[in-house]
């Protein structure tokens, strides 16, 4: 069929005011985080992203709830919203049909998204408007200075749980991949830079929601808590197929445990996300003909400038005095 | 012998020589000495290949076709047989479902009759259909219909989601189905283009709008006012307001130069009439440009005599963006413009307009015609064309075809394939249906397409239905189908397709006819269908045949495709026959003469042309292989001769070996070597944390992607050096050996850097 959606003669000529910025020109101020924070690096990969793609800080938004990763658009030289607690994601839904011009970037934490925001969390994933959502998983309430949050393994002690948490913690992945019409789904480490950048990458050019699972140190809090992946490369499994990610020769060496998944089986996919140990980093899942709704509220037929003058004019109509007269 | 009988013999001998002289005359000539060659008009002959197909309506074909509403261009087209399988899968699943079936098949050979009748939608005639199905079935005292029949049209009906007109197989219908895709692909076409300028013209009257809302008469007390209603009436000062929001505070104003480049790039999306721009109702609305036409010089002069106008869209459509996107400079871009020219329209501007399609008959066309569509297929413009062929004759020699008139069809998709840069189809309307995803390939490719199509129409094909004169000139390669996209592919191979011609791999597909001879036997035979049997049911060129006597006194007859392949060129005394019948269902052997033989062996060179171009019989494929071939003999000869002979030395056998390939496993990278007294890190795995720079960020550095590095190993302590490798989130800093061994506790740092190795 024609592709009539490119508009090659305007980027052309677009380019000859190319104004590409480097990484410097998305930073923004110091970032708080402690120092050794996970968040650093996730904050790394969207400048690249962004500096790789030419992205222009005023067609960008990063849109935060509550918590250490939410203070993510403070860093980011760009349209930025931070949000209230659990509230991204309905932030950002908003942003996406207002102004769907704009690329979206959603960063979130594993209290902010799963406890307060788990309503708002499910139902995004159903909606699959197109926006990238990193939710920064550090097992940990870290910003409050540290409680359990859903995500936290049993047996964790914090100020909530002083004799360690009794519940096992809850796996987003698998979660997410339940819910209907989910159509990416990623789980991403901080330790692995590559890999991040790679699947952020792919995220951003998904055409829906991408929900990324960046499993996130914190130094501070949790200064353990990962220690058995960091400390033994092969009890992190890297997730390859023709079709999805492929892995460097150097980061394959260094990682010995590979596994070749095929990102539209769903199945498959479900299954390697319930596995804690070894640890599946890759792209899980991937529909790309999953609808969008914000596709679907701005079909022509309800939304061109053209209906709407209609529907208000048979409105106004109503009160109109019609026809006849005191003539007749 | 007496004298009588010699007499006889004589006679005999002198009839025969007549004979002779009366079968070559017609052989190499076509004209009769004698009358006893029988004449072959008045007896309604046609192919033995149609004895099958005599009553079309109880046959389940392709026609009628259903052109369904509804937008998609790939779910458009149904064949009503299809159509009705489709709905037997769905319904006819139980224990009931042969007696659905037979309904199924009783209903759509209803269908197909009132199809025959008239235009009509499919709703109509199948509501029509069942409504007589049920009438018929009223039987028995209690005058209601057959229950069961009832509810197989029930059934039928509730499932069939499809509605459309129902085409059947006729003059009109190439036109018919070719406009109905192709309109389908242009309405696609056009709503992008309305879309997008609708979406500009919206993004150009915000930027009028966002100056006007902000500017003193924006906000002027009257203006506020009206805006809060009345309810808030009397009780806010709004000329207050007014100034509170005009004075001293910044205002967003346009440029004069940008004020009145939005006006007009607004003013050129309004008044456009490619398509419509979005005031749907008002009077005001461009009256818009017509794109379907019947004459190939009209549409060619429509496109020249828009095309000012069209750059103007196209420039208009760039600068508009450039604008609503608020990137538009005028240092540079006003220059660019100022020369954009219609050299500046390249294919990707020119695929979102409207195309032009052409609807003409072959038999129609002048020669400046043919020059005129030549020219404009070579050159890519967005016309559409479809040349319709009713006569095959009229090309196909010199004396059928008019001195003014143009290149004929077949020569024309010829001279278009040979050019090899515009999309060309060729097929017959009763092929229409396998062609359909052709056509809308034709239809939505960039540039020209050609689609010819013979359409089995003509008075001197007596009552032979348009189907089957459509088929078989496909089936006989007098008109064979075969369609080029150069979108395909770069090569001959991806482009080109031989399309729906049976058994592509002969001169001519060979089909079974089983017939009843004088004793009532049954007989098979396996008969080429020969560009000779459509000849012949050309009434044109009865004089060009003659019946062959019962009795076999006519001397020597031989199957026609048997004589051809043997081509003696001159009379050898043996005649050609084709199988025909005749009216009253009789088998018939009918005789050729030279000139139709001629006319089939242009046919079969055509199509031996076409085979290669298919892969099929390929000359230089079958050169290549035979040189193979003889250099595989050779090299088999010759290893045959070593072995015999005295074992070769070692040294010779690589040679002509395959070269020996370095199977050694991919080199991972390995981490480089590095001096163990320097200090390092694997930056590429740095997470940056920034523990390292927050100790000493002179020694410490990010690169381009924000990893770090060891900028400088002096800048600092070898303490801090530890100190950043223990912290390390991902232990990634070797500290190597220290570089001041004046350095204070060196013996301590030295022991802790040993993990960091």
């Amino acid at each position: 069929m024609i592709d009539l959606t490119h508009r090659s003669a305007a980027e052309c000529l677009l380019r000859l005011h190319d104004e590409r910025l480097e990484i410097e020109g998305f930073q923004k101020g110091v970032p708080r985080w402690c120092a050794g924070c996970g968040d650093n690096a996730v904050l790394t990969a969207a400048q690249r992203l962004l500096r790789d793609e030419g992205l222009r800080p005023e067609k960008t938004v990063f849109v935060s709830g509550i918590g250490c990763s939410s203070r993510f658009p403070h860093y980011m030289n760009t349209y930025g919203f931070h949000g209230i607690h659990g509230r991204a994601l309905p932030v950002a839904e908003g942003i996406r049909v207002a102004r769907p011009d704009l690329n979206v970037f959603v960063n979130t934490g594993d209290g902010d998204s799963f406890s307060i925001g788990a309503a708002h969390w499910i139902h995004a994933i159903r909606y699959n408007m197109r926006m990238v959502v990193m939710v920064h998983d550090n097992q940990i309430y870290g910003l409050t200075k540290k409680q359990a949050s859903p995500t936290s393994p049993r047996g964790t002690r914090s100020n909530t749980t002083p004799r360690g948490s009794y519940l096992e913690g809850l796996n987003p992945l698998t979660v997410t991949l339940g819910v209907q019409n989910v159509s990416f789904v990623a789980q991403a480490v901080d330790w692995i830079p590559e890999m991040l950048y790679d699947i952020l990458q792919a995220a951003f050019h998904h055409d829906g929601l991408s929900f990324i699972r960046i499993v996130q140190r914190c130094p501070e809090w949790m200064p353990d808590n990962f220690d058995r992946y960091l400390h033994d490369p092969s009890r992190v499994q890297l997730l390859h197929h023709p079709s999805s990610l492929s892995i460097s020769s150097s980061l394959a060496s260094l990682y010995p445990s590979h596994l070749e998944h095929d990102p539209s089986d769903i199945h498959r996919a479900r299954e390697i996300a319930s596995s804690t140990d070894p640890i599946p980093v890759g792209i899980l899942y991937h529909d790309p003909t999953v609808p969008r709704y914000d596709e679907i509220i701005r079909s022509e037929a309800t939304h061109s400038s053209a209906s709407v003058r209609r529907l208000l004019d048979s409105e106004f109509d109503k009160f109109a005095v019609t026809g006849g007269g005191l003539g007749d | 012998m007496t004298d009588t009988a010699q007499g006889t013999a004589v006679a005999t001998d002198g009839r025969r020589r007549n004979d002779q002289q009366d079968r070559a005359s017609f052989y190499l000539t076509g004209h009769r000495m004698d009358t006893h060659l029988g004449n072959v008009e008045g007896l309604g002959l046609r192919s033995a290949h149609f004895a099958p197909y005599r009553r079309l309506t109880e046959l389940r074909y392709d026609y009628p076709l259903v052109l369904a509403d509804g937008p998609d261009v790939h779910a458009t087209m149904w064949s009503l047989s299809g159509l009705v399988d489709d709905l037997l899968a769905k319904v006819a699943t139980g224990e009931d479902a042969g007696r659905v079936r037979h309904h199924a098949i009783e209903l759509e050979r209803e269908i197909r009759v009132r199809a025959d009748a008239g235009p009509t939608r499919l709703s109509a005639a199948w509501e029509d259909a069942a409504r007589a199905l049920l009438d018929a079935s009223i039987g028995g005292p209690d005058g209601e219909p057959d229950p069961e029949l009832a509810d197989s049209l029930a059934r039928l009906t509730a499932a069939r989601t499809v509605d459309g007109e129902l085409v059947t197989c006729s003059h009109d219908t190439p036109r018919e189905v070719v406009g109905h895709l192709w309109g389908l692909v242009q309405r696609e076409r056009e709503r992008h283009l309305t879309a997008r300028v609708a979406h500009l013209r919206d993004d150009l009257q915000d930027i009028l709008d966002a100056e006007q809302a902000s500017s003193p008469a924006g906000l002027a007390g009257e203006r506020l006012a009206a805006s809060l209603g009345p309810v808030v009436g009397d009780e806010l000062d709004t000329d207050a307001l007014s100034r509170m929001l005009t004075d001293k505070r910044p205002r967003f104003t346009l440029s004069d130069s940008r004020r009145a480049r939005v006006r007009r790039l607004l003013d050129v999306l309004t008044t456009q009439r490619f398509v419509p721009s979005g005031e749907e109702g008002t009077d005001t609305a461009p009256e818009l440009y017509d794109f379907v036409y019947t004459d190939v010089q009209a549409a060619l002069a429509a496109h020249r005599e828009r095309f000012a106008a069209t750059t103007e869209l196209a420039k208009a459509l760039v600068m508009a963006e450039m604008e609503a996107d608020g990137r538009y400079r005028e240092e540079t871009h006003d220059a660019l413009f100022d020369k954009w020219s219609v050299a500046d329209l390249d294919t990707d501007t020119l695929e979102l307009f409207p195309e032009y399609l052409v609807r003409v008959d072959a038999e129609a066309m002048t020669s400046e015609d043919s020059v005129a569509l030549l020219e404009a297929l070579s050159a890519g413009l967005p016309i559409k064309a479809l040349v319709q062929v009713n006569d095959l004759l009229r090309g196909a020699t010199q004396q059928a075809r008019p001195a003014e008139a143009g290149l004929s069809a077949r020569t024309l998709a010829s001279a278009a394939l040979a050019s090899g840069e515009s999309f060309v189809m060729q097929c017959a309307s009763s092929a229409l249906y396998h062609a359909r995803e052709r056509i809308v390939a034709g239809s939505s490719a960039p540039g020209a397409a050609l689609f010819v199509v013979y359409s089995g129409e003509g008075e001197w094909l007596d009552d032979l239905p348009h189907y089957l004169a459509a088929a078989a000139a496909i089936e006989s390669r007098v008109f064979p189908s075969y369609a080029y996209d150069p979108a395909a592919g770069d090569t001959l191979a991806e482009r080109f397709t031989l399309g729906c011609n049976p058994q592509p791999e002969l001169d001519w597909p060979v089909r079974r006819l089983t017939y009843q001879d004088d004793s009532v036997q049954r007989v098979a035979l396996d008969v080429p269908f020969t560009a000779a049997d459509f000849w012949a049911c050309d009434a044109r060129l009865a004089p060009h045949l003659a019946l062959a006597a019962d009795d076999g006194s006519d001397g020597k007859v031989v199957p026609f495709a048997e004589h051809v392949a043997s081509n003696p060129g001159a009379w050898t005394g043996e005649l050609p026959y084709v199988l025909m019948i005749s009216r009253d269902e009789r088998l018939h052997r009918v005789l050729v003469d030279r000139p139709l033989i001629h006319l089939t062996q242009r046919s079969v060179e055509q199509w031996h042309r076409l085979q290669e171009l298919g892969g099929i019989h390929n000359s230089h494929v079958a050169l290549e292989l035979a040189r193979m071939r003889a250099q595989l003999v050779a090299e088999l000869a010759a290893g045959a001769a070593a072995s015999t002979a005295a074992p070769a030395p070692a040294g010779a056998a690589g040679e002509g070996a395959p070269e020996v390939v370095d199977n050694a496993e991919d080199h991972v990278d390995e981490p480089q070597a590095h001096d163990p007294y320097l200090p390092w890190i694997e930056t590429a795995r740095c997470a940056t944390c920034n523990e390292c720079t927050a100790i000493n960020d002179r020694m410490f550095k990010y690169n381009d992607d924000r990893q770090a590095y060891i900028a400088d190993p002096d800048a600092g302590t070898y303490a801090e050096l530890v100190l950043a490798a223990e912290s390390c989130q991902v232990a990634i800093i070797h500290p190597g050996q220290p570089r001041n061994p004046d350095e204070p506790g060196l013996d301590e740092l030295t022991k802790r850097a040993e993990a960091f190795a």
